[in-house]
């Protein structure tokens, strides 16, 4: 048998109900579905039965990577967890939360490619994962603790190399609005308490192992130092957000914040970033500085440094020193994350004293950031806190809640936008305590169903990002069009997807967008700049498709999703292109099993084929078009009465949305009456035996 | 408003652009990887002057070159200004690297590309005359190329590094004159003020886009 590099060979099942552990061959069982959410979405169509809850001893949480977890390659640093998400309303449904940090490396270094977690311990554990030795030791000293002391106390007994996934009380109590987290700031959503149905407080695991890589070594070196060479900023802004003399181009909007005269302000002694030339790959660590892009530039005075994931140079996650809440909060002065983790605190509030450029809106953050990972607390993308603003001021928390409990609450702290605030709130969500705090953590879904608000009520609220089932849109027709529509379609929550808002963002100038739209998607009219949208038209729903296969590509292959695909680049001399063939070479080179970029992508659309067929054999129903691909009305609306396809307005055009689906289902050769793939869609994908399970269920179109 | 009294090529603004830059001959705080001494063509002094000043993000006057040529003495260059310039003119030809830009005054300026794009050139250029020609040209191109509008407080950043006042004084004079007809602003929600050309760009369209680079993006992670 052909032995391949790039997989570490095993995947590690632990049965929690039993306190046994076993191995199965990565390649034999899983080869064709890579890695990540392709393992994952193989075990829960093979062995979770539809029906299925998500805090059942039944379902299955899989921590999986791919082949290039642990390699040299950049990026390389995420985690899938695929399980039943318990947010995902009315009825929950497969999907994935993706943890960066180092727990993908080390699990690689153990000797695993993925850990199949199953059935349910009869009291509180955790596991160890020391190479090859697996063991489930008892948790109960580590139950009711927050995430960083379990981390600290695993890592004495397993060594300070250990990577510790964890969750806090809110993954404990069963809050569905709880999070998984491992290398102090990095988490998966949505997958806490999950873990916690299951009594697993934590997986520690350390490997002294490596990951073998299976072409040449030489072609690999360079393939490496090629990729870097394309690399832009975080999220693959490949211009600066100022005017720099190597650059071209500038935009204002993009996250390569690093220039000379902007300083990590709390190092010692300060150190500047300097102007991050492109072509110099030692510098590209420079480049972001996800504080100083969120929260202002005062963040720059408090950033020690970049931090972030294995084999990444962008260190998203800013770390940020600000001595200040120690005293006047009871929280460490350090504190790092990136995006929503920075965002955690503030956007709960309206306003600050002082104004959004105040100190307090930083204090805020650092508040925020640290009891949201301490306790485990998802925010859902944001839709936690907007559903809290929305629930205050229009008074439905007041009329919910009992007096008592509404005075015990310090809303006059809330409005004026006082950190300390988030201490009588975030705890309590955590510990399920009163009403405001249960319902909170049920999420958006179930949330509106206890209060008897209907969905559609959020759904018309432009302002409150609501999408469907729970979630909130991520990236869609507020920035790219029917693609970021259709994308927002696709997935059993918020899609995740950054393939096209990477292309979107990237800084460069329409014309060149265009003109690179037009060769990776075949027609420059793939892309529309930001509010000036043109209809439907066949290139956007090609770049919708490749958008969803590169997204699951990455979470197959373990490449970070937030920063790739790589088809832009800051390279004046190619043209600002970057290439497409990325993961397949390094796919190929990395375990000897050479595919090309075609060849790949059909692997990465049997993935996403098997997430649609999930998807309809748990809902039931193979009528996707009208019962799951759904649109909420802020879509479709305009608060100036702008009409679609006016500059100026993302208002979507009904007919042409319609339009797009009929596009996007030929794209991928489904049924453009339901939106379900047809037999041949199946068949084309090497899954047969998924269309006869369907068929059998009656839940193939035609 | 004393940066708007400075004249292109004075001492002045040398000083004021180059806050890392420790003179012609002096040491540079970065390199590419390079050596900023060589490329293409063959290696001489005045090349390596103005690729030194690329490098700290200069460009460098031919009367510049002159006294850095002459060590710097005062007076010296004046005897080799015409040698220079024939130097410069054969370097250009010689080097692909190099490039010569003209300010409206006629004084000539160079850069290299190794390190300089053409378009940050430019606007060193720009920046060597009218703030408020500069504002508006820059204004006009963001709008049409990419498009978008510009928050007015991006110039008081570098390399423009005017003050607020400066700035807001400028765009209060332009607002009056009719070469600048076409530059308007908009506020966000935040109270930022964002400048646009309706050449390009249709009002409602530009305060959206201002709204989404001010608000929306970092709304949306």
């Amino acid at each position: 048998m052909k032995t391949y590099g790039g997989w570490a060979g095993k995947v590690l099942r632990v049965d929690l109900s039993t306190g046994r552990s076993r191995t199965e061959e990565t390649v034999d069982k899983y080869k064709d579905y890579l890695g990540g959410t392709g393992i994952g979405y193989k075990v829960m169509w093979d062995e979770v039965p539809a029906g299925t809850k998500p805090h059942d001893p039944g379902n299955k949480i899989i921590f999986a990577v791919g082949p290039l977890a642990g390699t040299g390659a950049p990026c390389n640093g995420r985690i899938a967890i695929t399980t039943l998400w318990p947010t995902c309303a009315p009825k929950p449904l497969v999907a994935t939360g993706h943890m960066g940090g180092h727990f993908a490396a080390e699990l690689k270094y153990a000797g695993y490619d993925a850990i199949v977690i199953e059935g349910k311990a009869d009291h509180p554990v955790w596991l160890s994962v020391a190479d090859g030795k697996v063991e489930v030791k008892d948790g109960r000293h580590l139950w009711g603790e927050g995430i960083r002391r379990t981390t600290a106390a695993i890592s004495q007994i397993m060594g300070p190399e250990a990577v510790v996934a964890a969750i806090g009380p809110a993954g404990e109590n069963l809050v569905p609005m709880s999070n998984v987290m491992n290398s102090i700031s990095h988490s998966a959503g949505g997958a806490g308490s999950v873990m916690g149905s299951k009594n697993l407080k934590a997986i520690g695991v350390r490997g002294t192992g490596s990951v073998r890589i299976g072409g040449n070594k030489d072609e690999w070196e360079k393939l490496v130092k090629y990729h870097l060479s394309l690399l832009g900023a975080n999220n693959q802004h490949v211009v600066p957000n100022a005017p720099q003399p190597w650059a071209e181009f500038w935009s204002p909007g993009t996250r390569w914040v690093g220039s000379k005269g902007r300083a990590w302000g709390a190092a010692a002694p300060p150190i500047e970033t300097g102007t991050c030339e492109p072509h110099n790959l030692n510098r590209i660590a420079y480049r972001t500085n996800n504080a100083a892009f969120y929260l202002g530039d005062a963040a720059w005075q408090y950033t020690v440094r970049g931090n972030g994931c294995t084999g990444c140079p962008i260190r998203c996650h800013t770390m940020v020193k600000m001595p200040a809440v120690a005293s006047k909060y009871g929280i460490s002065e350090m504190g790092q994350n990136t995006c929503m983790g920075l965002l955690f605190g503030w956007v709960f509030f309206k306003s600050f004293p002082a104004g959004l450029d105040g100190r307090a809106n930083m204090e805020t953050c650092m508040v925020g950031m640290h009891l949201a990972d301490d306790l485990g607390i998802w925010c859902n993308y944001g839709q936690l806190q907007r559903d809290f603003q929305k629930l205050y001021y229009e008074g439905h928390i007041k009329a919910k809640l009992g007096e008592k409990e509404f005075k015990s609450y310090s809303w006059d702290k809330y409005e004026k936008g006082d950190p300390s605030f988030l201490f009588e709130l975030l705890p309590r969500i955590a510990a399920k305590e009163g009403e405001l705090a249960c319902a909170l953590g049920l999420g958006t879904g179930y949330l509106l169903e206890r209060w008897s608000i209907s969905e559609a009520e959020w759904g018309k609220d432009h302002d409150l990002a609501y999408w469907k089932m729970g979630h909130p849109k991520h990236h869609s027709c507020e920035e790219v069009g029917q693609c970021g529509t259709l994308i927002n379609l696709m997935y059993n929550r918020d899609p995740q997807c950054h393939s096209h808002v990477n292309f979107i963002r990237n800084g460069l100038p329409l014309q060149v967008q265009k003109k690179l739209a037009a060769e990776i998607w075949g027609a420059p009219e793939a892309v529309d700049a930001i509010g000036a949208y043109t209809p439907m038209h066949p290139s956007k729903a090609r770049m919708a498709k490749w958008s969803v296969l590169r997204k699951e590509l990455h979470d197959s292959l373990s490449l970070c999703n937030w920063m790739g695909p790589w088809v832009a680049s800051p390279l004046k001399e190619r043209g600002y292109r970057g290439d497409d063939s990325l993961e397949s070479m390094l796919y190929s080179v990395a375990t000897g099993d050479k595919l090309d970029r075609q060849e790949l992508d059909r692997v990465a659309e049997r993935i996403f084929v098997l997430h649609r067929a999930l998807t309809i054999r748990d809902m039931g129903t193979k009528e996707m078009r009208a019962r799951h691909d759904l649109i909420p009305e802020w879509a479709f609306e305009d608060e100036s009465g702008k009409a679609p396809f006016t500059k100026g307005t993302t208002r979507m055009d009904r007919k042409d949305v319609e339009t797009a689906k009929d596009m996007f289902y030929d794209e991928l050769g489904w049924d453009r009456a339901t939106g379900a793939p047809t037999a041949e869609a199946y068949r084309k994908a090497g899954m047969g035996d998924v269309a006869i399970e369907l068929d059998r269920r009656n839940l193939l179109p035609g | 408003m004393k940066l708007f009294a400075l004249k292109a090529g004075s001492p002045g603004l040398l000083r004021r652009a180059g806050r890392e830059y420790k003179g012609l001959v002096g040491s540079m705080k970065e390199t590419r990887g390079t050596d900023a001494l060589e490329g293409p063509g063959p290696v001489d002094e005045a090349a390596a002057i103005i690729r030194r000043a690329s490098e700290a993000g200069l460009l460098i006057s031919e009367a510049e070159i002159r006294r850095a040529l002459a060590g710097g003495q005062p007076g010296a260059e004046a005897d080799r200004e015409a040698d220079v310039r024939t130097r410069l003119l054969t370097l250009l030809g010689e080097c692909d690297d190099l490039r010569e830009v003209v300010a409206d005054n006629g004084e000539r300026s160079y850069y290299s590309s190794l390190s300089m794009s053409e378009a940050y050139a430019a606007l060193l250029l720009r920046r060597q005359g009218d703030p408020a020609r500069l504002i508006a040209e820059i204004v006009r191109q963001d709008s049409e190329v990419y498009p978008r509008p510009v928050p007015l407080d991006m110039f008081t950043h570098p390399p423009f590094d005017f003050t607020l006042e400066e700035v807001v004084q400028t765009a209060a004079g332009m607002a009056a004159r009719e070469e600048y007809s076409d530059i308007e602003e908009t506020r966000t929600s935040t109270a930022r003020l964002f400048l646009y050309s309706t050449l390009y760009l249709e009002p409602a369209y530009a305060s959206m886009l201002a709204e989404w680079l001010d608000v929306g993006q970092s709304n949306n992670p």
